[in-house]
């Protein structure tokens, strides 16, 4: 029997719905600030207008509805995929009111883009974006690669044990230390020690490419938020080609690996323990996979004589493999490359490492190397149980912080999600199909590029790209970000709502 | 990952060791990159 959510579970949604508001609110007001400061008057006038909406909303939802009813896991589950939803429509309320944008709902997948970190962008004429604008849309990527609720309820101390829930329904399942307040403060603190050295590092690198030191600043804070937090948006519209600079594509290739670690890895390193890091099931799944999907690469593009110098292959092949591994998105090429020069084995390759992403409880997207590895161990597993006679007790083991064995509900987890991914990919690659424009090597790259919240982008999505094939890729970004635990919550939520019986 | 923290070390020496030790797994993932390159150039190139 299923029941009906009350009133009170309704207030208790409301009330940190309107808190997530609240924070988003709190923002745009960076960028506000930008916009004055730079005398971006058009710009200042759509960020005042957004924050001021999220800010009132925000805090009569949390006013009229507050609360000290503990969260359960559903109310958990139901408000980060709400607050997921909402957020990206408030903040593409700036976005559009900006007038870059074709209509709303180009703003909504822009804003859906930069909060699930996928960084696909149809906004027009990228290169001519005023300061402000830029700042947004990459602090947007931080807000949603740091986990937006996280950020907000943290910020606003709504009690360690409360957001528990949470932390969970992002996605974020590691629990790093026993309080997730101070979970939530040690991943910022990782996040602070990078924007500090990271933004520094390409500073310096911008500055020895010949760049003034204003415009180095711009573009290394920039670059900052949309590598470690693999997001991959860019200033610029032909991203890191734009710089022409080796020790820059290192350091973007170093944020991004260190964006893709998960944060309880990170955990790990700051306590002096490499070993728990190269011992974990998570770290040996990237390694190998990586290697082997790298070796694919180079294989495909020395075979079609894409490349024929070890620097080439490095600086293009390698750099698209971590971005894609990283589930950054950043781009070396141009999109169409990979359709006309790169072959069929090397783009191939690519999709494989964009649909398994890169860990779980980091900034990244995709299946999760976890998964994988898991699903691997089951396989073996699996196929152990039937060569043994059938007295024998299988039992199987992996590192993931701590020597664990490998159960059946852990198998049945992984293995579900992963199917969820591989049929959102093939589902967004029919969509795709559906408007007769592309083939199936473009609509299949770019919809496990979506679903994973890549952005590695092979040409489909543009500013003139078909409206539902659009709005399809909105849904895959929410779902893929949430790893569809959370929406299906909400989506039983909302049946119980309907049809659930009434509590007694 | 529940782990033990070194309550008693400054947090700023923790975060040198941890950037260091991630900026060395990113030095050796290099190595390993440009090394696949170097080899497929050599024997296909």
């Amino acid at each position: 029997m299923i029941l009906r959510p009350g009133a009170d579970d309704i207030r208790l949604i409301a009330f940190y719905l309107g808190k997530v508001l609240l924070g988003l609110g709190l923002v745009m007001l960076v960028p506000t600030v930008i916009a004055l400061f730079a005398q971006e008057w058009n710009s200042a006038t759509a960020f005042v207008v957004g924050a001021s909406l999220c800010i009132i909303v925000g805090s009569a939802s949390s006013a009229r509805f507050a609360t000290r009813r503990p969260l359960t896991w559903a109310h958990g589950m139901v408000i980060v995929a709400l607050a997921w939803l909402i957020g990206a429509v408030f903040a593409a309320i700036p976005m559009y009111l900006s007038g870059r944008f074709g209509d709303p709902l180009a703003a909504l997948f822009e804003a859906m883009s930069g909060l699930t970190t996928t960084g696909m962008s149809v906004i027009h004429d990228l290169d001519h974006t005023p300061l402000s604008e830029d700042l947004y849309r990459h602090l947007l990527q931080f807000a949603g690669g740091q986990g937006i609720v996280i950020v907000v309820l943290s910020l606003f101390a709504a009690g360690g044990a409360r957001i528990a829930s949470l932390y969970v329904s992002e996605a974020r399942d590691e629990r790093i230390l026993p309080n997730f307040i101070r979970t939530a403060r040690f991943i910022f603190m990782v996040a602070g020690t990078f924007l500090v050295l990271g933004t520094t590092a390409l500073f310096l690198a911008l500055l020895g490419a010949g760049f003034t030191p204003a415009r180095a600043i711009y573009h290394a804070i920039n670059l900052f938020f949309a590598s470690f937090d693999t997001g991959g948006f860019s200033v610029m519209q032909s991203s890191i080609i734009y710089y022409h600079s080796l020790s820059v594509e290192l350091i973007v290739m170093l944020l991004m690996m260190a964006g893709t670690l998960s944060f309880g890895l990170h955990f790990a390193l700051w306590n002096g323990n490499p070993r728990d890091v190269l011992r974990h099931l998570e770290t040996r799944t990237l390694a190998i996979t990586s290697t082997l999907f790298f070796a694919a690469v180079a294989f495909g593009l020395l075979r079609t004589g894409t490349y024929d110098s070890t620097e080439a292959l490095f600086r293009k092949g390698f750099f698209t493999l971590v971005s894609a591994v990283s589930s950054t998105g950043h781009q070396v090429n141009v999109g169409d490359t990979y359709l006309t020069d790169w072959g069929v084995l090397a783009p191939a390759a690519i999709v494989g490492a964009m649909a398994i992403g890169g860990m779980a409880s980091s900034t990244a997207g995709g299946i999760k190397a976890i998964r994988i590895g898991i699903a691997f161990k089951t396989l073996v597993h699996d196929v152990k149980r039937i060569l043994l006679p059938e007295s024998a007790l299988v039992v199987t083991t992996y590192h993931a912080g701590k020597r664990r064995t490998l159960r059946d509900e852990t198998s049945r987890a992984a293995t579900t999600v992963l199917l969820l991914f591989l049929v959102t990919h093939l589902f967004g690659a029919m969509v795709g199909l559906l408007y007769g424009e592309f083939d199936i090597t473009q609509t299949l790259f770019e919809s496990v590029s979506v679903g994973s919240n890549i952005g590695v982008s092979i040409g489909v999505v543009s500013p003139e790209m078909p409206h539902g094939l659009m709005a399809v890729y909105i849904v895959m970004m929410w779902l893929g970000r949430l790893e569809y635990v959370a929406v299906f919550a909400l989506m039983g939520y909302l049946l119980s709502l309907a049809r659930g019986k009434a509590k007694a | 990952m529940m782990a033990t923290t070194r309550r008693d070390e400054p947090w700023r020496r923790q975060a040198v060791r941890g950037v260091g030790l991630v900026i060395a797994l990113g030095l050796t993932v290099f190595a390993i990159g440009a090394l696949i390159s170097v080899a497929f150039v050599l024997v296909m190139g």
